[in-house]
């Protein structure tokens, strides 16, 4: 005899109610194999650059530059300092600056390769000599490899905030016409689908 | 016969002959071998990661004195 409880159903209203949660349930594991793939199926890397010096960047881009070899889609998102990275040379525009933001374009380097150490600096005397070492060790300069980079099809993301506080323009920096000129959203949604993302 | 792709990546320091190899890989067909050459100590160990984080196979790896020559199938 069958047992009778609080809410009667009847077998075939309880084999259906079943039959619905497991739908829903596929229907839910579905979309996790979608979100798995689409963070695991795609080679993508979000690097930070946050320094404006000279051996930070160089190491930024030796990263970019092995990760665009290993075949990762790159994003490179510069801001604060690391934006100097990405300035023009001699390409100083005074229009448009304030007293602050002319003097600051001045005082920071116009081309990634004038930038400081972040160590043993020295007035310059620092770099000089280990400019000199990393040439007679055939290592390659920082410019080769910024635009080996961007033969390689890395993307340019600018820190609007910080251009703005720069005073910078489109005119003023190196490839922002195929930049993209964003904020922190645009860098969380990419890191959040990306396998490696770097702080530099 | 499939291809073969000799680079000489003598006299090159890190990440440029990784750089040349993903340049040939680009131009090749899968099937194709490229053979390079390096001396640049960091090549050994990273000629294995790229071959292992691309999926290609590393079908042999020499070494003499400080020349590596590492041999690749593209997959």
């Amino acid at each position: 005899m069958m047992q009778t409880r609080g809410n009667a159903c009847t077998p075939l209203e309880e084999a259906e109610a079943t039959y619905r949660r497991i739908e829903r349930l596929e229907e839910e594991v579905e979309q996790l194999r979608h979100e798995i793939d689409s963070c695991l199926g795609h080679k993508m890397a979000s690097l930070v650059c946050f320094s404006g010096e000279w051996d930070r960047l160089f190491a930024a881009f030796t990263i970019a530059n092995g990760l665009l070899a290993s075949g990762y889609e790159v994003h490179m998102f510069f801001t604060f300092w690391g934006a100097t990275a990405l300035r023009k040379p001699g390409s100083f525009n005074p229009k448009n600056k304030s007293l602050m933001q002319k003097a600051l374009s001045l005082m920071l380097p116009d081309r990634v390769e004038k930038a400081p150490l972040s160590k043993m600096n020295f007035a310059g005397m620092g770099k000089i000599m280990l400019g000199k070492l990393m040439k007679q060790k055939g290592v390659e300069s920082i410019e080769a490899l910024m635009n080996e980079a961007r033969d390689l099809g890395v993307h340019f993301h600018l820190c609007d905030t910080s251009l703005s506080l720069f005073g910078w323009d489109s005119g003023e920096l190196i490839d922002a016409e195929r930049s993209d000129w964003c904020g922190v959203m645009t860098f969380l949604s990419l890191a959040e689908k990306s396998r490696i993302v770097l702080f530099i | 016969m499939s291809e073969t792709i000799t680079i000489d990546a003598r006299g090159m320091k890190c990440p440029r002959p990784i750089i040349e190899l993903a340049k040939a890989r680009r131009q090749s067909q899968s099937g194709a071998t490229i053979v390079i050459t390096a001396d640049d100590l960091a090549f050994e160990s990273d000629v294995k990661a790229w071959c292992e984080t691309t999926g290609n196979t590393l079908a042999g790896l020499c070494r003499q004195g400080d020349t590596i020559t590492a041999t690749i199938r593209l997959e």
